[in-house]
């Protein structure tokens, strides 16, 4: 790790999670989570004892066989339980709202945790010009549930007539275009895909482009989107194994070069010494590779239970972790080790 | 800020229009347009396809359905021989940056077909693309570590992951990097394509009067970057650099450019600044020059606004389709050769200029005397980049 890359400050943070959208009450959902584990690594497989407010769905295979319906219980075949988002937690205003009549549920995730994070940090945004702020959103497996309904067009009408608003919408980058478009970012945009430490790379870059100067504010975030055939695979994949719930949701963050008081600093790094909080993934979801870095930590939490797993739970575990912070006076630094299925550690720490 | 120097110490290529950098060459000096019937599937979308012919190494295992990761190690194992480094060090920090559309999704349509019908087919196919992100597959394979990434941002995917990777290296992160595009042909993106309306039948004109929309290509472009302190460590002279990159949005249309450019006129002027130059210092412009209305008419635009009328321009999508993912990563290397060779090709399918774009590609083979070049990308979601890259004297 370079020493010339410095910690950027957050700003602003927004979140759709199955704990739901408000971070006060996310906040409350997690609080026993790091509370009740202290001073000892202990690892629960048991669920979250905090009923998510989006419910839980048994999803195996969409009767229909469609992704265009909701996830519904399974009617053979192995039961896999998901954590969902509430879709009451996608409304956004009216007049954003109709802007985004065509998009799916990928998209409006992101939109209402990228709108939120943004809306944080607004005051500290409103001077810089649009052209000075940057977008980054990573996901492993992208629209995917959108890409699949384009499948069925090419299935059902042929290749020639197929649906142009599927395939635009099935592209990675189709939820970054809504987001630039509704709050006029025009700075350097990207979209990245990886199903390991996706989310740490994507922070590195975002302290690169602030300390190259390539712009002044980075909107930061991850977006995973719960699916009937990936659902139905991993089901078939997991079967007889312990696992632990897939889900899905958006974590978004504001991001600045400039040192701002009472924010939350961040970087990508190498792990730390020591820190007060430290948050891993649970076992059942780590390669079996990985295994945590000598680390001395007054705490070590697993946020896997509350918020599930998915591609980009490294985005879901830095949420738990300044929610912690920010309720906790007694936590001044936090930080995520994820370990790729290569051995690659990239920890994302925060400090106060 | 970082403001430290990337060399660029190898290039790789492989594209209808050659399978390394020489026979490219030859096929840009003959003007030849390599293209065929669209293989080795069947389609209902009729078009030229500017597929790569030749025979690729198979790897074998998890990866020999996977043609994009194909194509792409092909160009990888170029780059590195070109920059001598076959065999990197041990110790060596190797960052790899990749754009790619094809290999980021689910994509297969017999697969997902048999899951309709509730048959439960094999999961072979969800491991490969579990086993296919194009960033990871390639660390994997060289037996490489440092920071890696995929970009998926369509059609300038290529032209970032050049421009993340020197970010990397001018923050130190790695001391070498490996980074530029793949994709293969495939049947998706051709429907999709073809759905939107702006593809061609014909071989596509790029800048042309008559120009009537894209051909789909497939092919990977690659370069090897390198810190200064690495380089000269083992003996390289510095030949090329990357001199700037900028990136900016639309924030406009999902698919459509923003009519005047602004995006792109943003993302040249960022690379423009990052280079420390003035527009006069670019001896030519690879364009995007995908032969679309919308888009050839934007590049026009903002080109000859930032540039002026005699600005040297060319696409080199006459040659090697439109490859999306792989295509900012090509005309990279492209951008390259013809600052090394002193020479651009003409814009191959270029006949007739187009009034109301007010300005034209070059028409044949031109000599090129500068130290400076830049290639542009528009992507879908409304991105734009530009890349600048530098021939040392």
């Amino acid at each position: 790790m370079s020493d010339d890359l410095p910690a950027v400050s957050i700003l602003g943070i927004g979140a759709v999670t199955a704990l739901g959208r408000d971070l006060d009450s996310i906040s409350n959902q997690l609080t026993p989570v790091y509370r009740q584990i202290s001073e000892s690594v202990k690892f629960s497989h048991a669920p979250f004892s905090g009923r998510p407010q989006g419910g839980v769905d048994i999803c195996n295979h969409a009767p229909t066989r469609s992704c265009g319906t909701p996830l519904k219980a399974a009617e053979t075949g192995v039961v896999i339980n998901a954590l969902r988002v509430n879709d009451a937690d996608l409304n956004l205003d009216p007049a954003m709202g109709a802007q985004l009549r065509r998009a799916d549920r990928f998209t409006k995730m992101a939109v209402a945790a990228a709108c939120d994070a943004w809306d944080m940090a607004k005051n500290s945004c409103a001077a810089i010009p649009p052209e000075r702020i940057g977008l980054f959103l990573c996901s492993g497996f992208g629209p995917h549930c959108r890409g699949f309904k384009f499948l069925d067009g090419v299935l059902d009408s042929g290749e020639t007539a197929s649906s142009p608003a599927d395939f635009s919408h099935s592209v990675h980058g189709a939820a970054s275009a809504y987001i630039s478009r509704l709050l006029d970012l025009r700075g350097p945009s990207l979209n990245t895909t990886d199903f390991e430490i996706g989310f740490e790379e994507a922070v590195r870059v975002a302290q690169c482009w602030l300390a190259e100067d390539a712009c002044d504010r980075v909107l930061i975030g991850a977006v995973e989107e719960l699916g009937a055939v990936f659902l139905s695979c991993a089901a078939r994949m997991v079967e007889g194994t312990p696992t632990i719930a897939p889900s899905e949701g958006a974590v978004f963050l504001v991001l600045a070069r400039t040192d701002v008081a009472g924010a939350a600093k961040l970087s990508a790094t190498e792990p730390p010494a020591a820190v007060d909080l430290a948050i891993v993934e649970d076992p059942v979801v780590l390669p079996a590779s990985a295994f945590l870095p000598a680390i001395n930590a007054k705490r070590i939490v697993t946020f896997t239970s509350a918020f599930g797993h998915n591609a980009s739970a490294s985005a879901f575990n830095l949420l738990g972790g300044l929610l912690a912070m920010r309720a906790d006076a007694s936590i001044d630094t936090a930080a995520t080790l994820r370990t790729s299925s290569e051995g690659r550690s990239v920890t994302l720490l925060l400090e106060k | 800020m970082i403001r430290s120097r990337v060399w660029i110490s190898g290039v790789g290529t492989i594209s209808a229009a050659g399978v390394d950098v020489q026979s490219t060459l030859n096929c840009f000096a003959d003007g030849a347009r390599h293209f065929s019937k669209i293989f080795p599937f069947e389609t209902d979308v009729v078009q030229p396809a500017f597929q790569v012919q030749a025979p690729l190494p198979n790897p074998g295992g998890q990866h020999e359905r996977n043609r994009t990761f194909r194509l792409a190690m092909h160009a990888v194992h170029q780059a590195l021989k070109d920059a001598e480094l076959e065999t990197v060090p041990s110790g060596t920090r190797v960052g790899i940056c990749m754009g790619t559309t094809v290999a980021c999704q689910l994509n297969s349509l017999p697969f997902y077909a048999a899951w309709r019908k509730n048959e439960n087919p094999p999961l072979d196919r969800v491991y490969d693309f579990l086993n296919s992100n194009l960033a990871q597959a390639t660390g994997k394979a060289l037996k490489v570590t440092g920071p890696r990434l995929t970009i998926v941002n369509a059609c300038s995917s290529g032209t970032d992951a050049i421009g993340v990777a020197a970010s990397w290296i001018r923050a130190g992160l790695c001391d070498v990097a490996i980074a530029g595009g793949a994709d293969e042909m495939y049947t998706v993106p051709l429907s999709g394509f073809w759905s939107l309306g702006v593809m061609s039948t014909e071989p596509c004109m790029p800048f042309d009067r008559d120009r009537s929309g894209l051909n789909l290509g497939e092919g990977a472009g690659m370069v090897v970057l390198e810190s200064p302190a690495f380089a000269e460590s083992r003996g390289k002279k510095n030949q090329f650099e990357v001199a700037g990159y900028g990136s900016a949005g639309d924030a406009y249309h999902l698919t459509a450019p923003h009519p005047q450019g602004r995006g792109l006129d943003a993302a040249i002027r960022a690379a423009l600044a990052q280079a420390n130059i003035t527009p006069d210092k670019i001896s030519f412009v690879n364009a995007h020059g995908t032969a679309t209305l919308d888009n050839d008419r934007t590049e026009a635009k903002v080109l000859s606004t930032l540039f002026g009328p005699e600005l040297e321009f060319l696409s080199t999508k006459g040659y090697t389709g439109h490859t999306l993912g792989a295509a900012g990563g090509l005309e990279a290397v492209f951008a390259l050769l013809g600052l090394r060779e002193s020479w651009i090709p003409a814009s191959a399918g270029f006949k007739n200029r187009a009034e109301d774009l007010g300005i034209a590609p070059v028409a044949q083979t031109t000599k090129i005397d500068g130290e400076y070049a830049m290639s542009t990308s528009l992507a879908f979601g409304g991105n734009n980049s530009a890349l600048i890259v530098r021939r040392v004297a």
